[in-house]
């Protein structure tokens, strides 16, 4: 089993090429110039900044967290980064801002929490926000390759779930799967297949201003920034493609949209969050359950020993028995 | 023969003169009306394509007949983006500073482009638009103002330029 920070230093992009190009344009040049003295020393990557009001900038590199600096950051100053990652214009992400995030060049996630503004029952926004978590997207070339086999299967993609924890690498994996199916592998006999991404939270393919910023593949299509189910529907209806990927499937809807998807006999790929197959099921009713007999294949990731490890299997007959 | 030469050379310039202030009068009035403009297409790029307020700069003046105008939006889009931290206000504060002399306008269309800059980008779709419509209506106020004052100036200058040539006139006589 392979984890994906093995490749670092490898085709990658470097830690300090994200930083210096997608994060530190937002922040203070006195942040920028800490953390790249922290990261300096540092053999792994930071897979997380974290910047709360009163505190310390805090990095996170795999589980590990460590403070940097002693200054503390103001309200101000958070305020004025906010405002930064949303190029001083709120309204252009006011419905992100409303699930509580917004996502910058390069798919990397920030995550803000605050006090929420309540109009008609519904949050319209966040104000007094004391706590951001910037989330830093990795393209790791090479990240899905052990997991392929499972997904490209007597010469046709797999319907794929892939369950796994906060910070085991879901996403970056999907990504390399994405690309991968996309362009297709010659010496394995393996064409590339058009493949449809709904990246809601422009996570996947990094979108910005509807262009994809990482590798997905010569033959992906995404519709970016569009909730899940309907931008699944757009796809089966106006792209054609072999295969639909999504990320952090949850809502009723979803499942429909991949219901019809694989009633339209196209391939859906697709991530859940769970530690394992009893949490997950915990969590489902029997309507919800039935999502699982749509899938060929459930792959399991954890971050220990490292993220991306990929701790379990299941495939057709298992998933049939979790479903009933 | 020459001395009609010289009173009708003494007579066009200070008529030219008269004619080219009047016509600096009209320049204020042209200018809030593209920057009007502006600001209505402005409107539309963020209500319709959600647009970053640094891209709506840009776009707003596309066709834009006033070059000082389309100068001073364009300034406004490389400052946001050369500089991710720079606030719109931040930005707004030094185009003044850098193309004031550029511009015919006056403190009242400074004061307004000032407050729209303190105000834009921070809240929704919604009090965006209504900043844009309380910016254009305050704008189209001056803009009545100064069309009046162009008229009443503009008239009395070229009279002032026509008058001066006479003067000069009969003073070399």
């Amino acid at each position: 089993m392979r984890a994906y920070n093995e490749v670092k230093g490898g085709m990658n992009m470097k830690t300090d090429t994200i930083l210096e190009e997608d994060i530190f344009p937002f922040l203070p040049e006195k942040w920028g110039q800490v953390i790249r003295e922290e990261d300096a020393l540092r053999e792994e990557r930071i897979s997380e900044i974290r910047l709360r009001v009163g505190e310390p900038i805090r990095l996170r590199y795999g589980v590990a967290e460590v403070a940097v600096s002693h200054e503390r950051i103001t309200a101000q100053c958070l305020e004025r980064v906010i405002s930064s990652c949303c190029h001083h214009s709120r309204y252009a992400m006011e419905s992100e801002l409303k699930n509580g995030y917004i996502t910058i060049r390069g798919g990397h996630r920030i995550g803000m929490a605050g006090q929420a503004v309540i109009t008609r029952g519904e949050i319209k926004m966040l104000k007094h926000i004391h706590s951001l978590v910037i989330r830093i997207a990795r393209e790791v070339i090479g990240s899905a390759d052990s997991i392929l086999p499972y997904v490209w299967k007597d010469g046709r993609v797999q319907n794929t779930l892939i369950v796994a924890p906060p910070y085991s690498g879901k996403t970056t994996i999907l990504r390399d799967l994405v690309r991968q199916l996309s362009d297709g592998d010659e010496s394995c006999g393996r064409c590339g297949v058009v493949v449809g991404v709904a990246d809601e939270r422009s996570e996947i393919a990094g979108a910005y201003q509807g262009i994809p910023r990482l590798n997905v593949g010569a033959r992906t299509e995404v519709i970016d920034g569009a909730p899940k189910a309907s931008a699944m529907m757009m796809l089966i209806r106006a792209m054609s493609p072999a295969v639909i990927v999504t990320d952090e499937l949850g809502r009723r809807e979803d499942i429909t949209a991949v219901e019809e998807a694989v009633h339209a006999g196209i391939a859906v790929m697709a991530t859940l969050h769970g530690r394992d197959i009893e949490d997950v099921l915990a969590r489902m009713n029997k309507t919800e359950r039935e999502l699982f007999a749509l899938f060929s294949c459930i792959i399991f990731l954890d971050n220990k020993p490292r993220m991306g490890t990929v701790r379990k299997v299941i495939s057709r007959d298992d998933i049939r028995e979790c479903a009933i | 023969m020459i001395s009609g030469l010289g009173v009708v050379l003494i007579l066009s310039a200070g008529v030219g003169m008269g004619v080219f202030r009047a016509r600096e009068l009209w320049a204020r009035p042209r200018q809030i009306r593209a920057l009007i403009q502006a600001l209505s297409a402005l409107e539309t790029q963020i209500l319709y394509g959600e647009m970053f307020l640094a891209d709506g700069f840009r776009d707003c003046v596309n066709g834009c007949g006033e070059d000082a105008v389309k100068k001073m939006f364009l300034y406004l889009s490389e400052r946001l983006t050369g500089d991710r931290r720079c606030r719109i206000s931040e930005a707004v504060t030094a185009m003044q500073r850098r193309m004031k002399s550029d511009v015919s306008f006056g403190q009242a269309e400074w004061n307004v482009l000032i407050f729209l800059g303190e105000q834009l980008g921070r809240t929704d779709c919604n009090e965006t638009e209504k900043q844009l419509r309380l910016a254009v209506e305050q704008l189209k106020r001056i803009e009545d103002t100064a069309i009046t004052d162009a008229k009443r100036k503009g008239k009395m200058s070229i009279y002032i330029g026509v008058c001066g040539a006479l003067m000069m006139i009969l003073m070399c006589i």
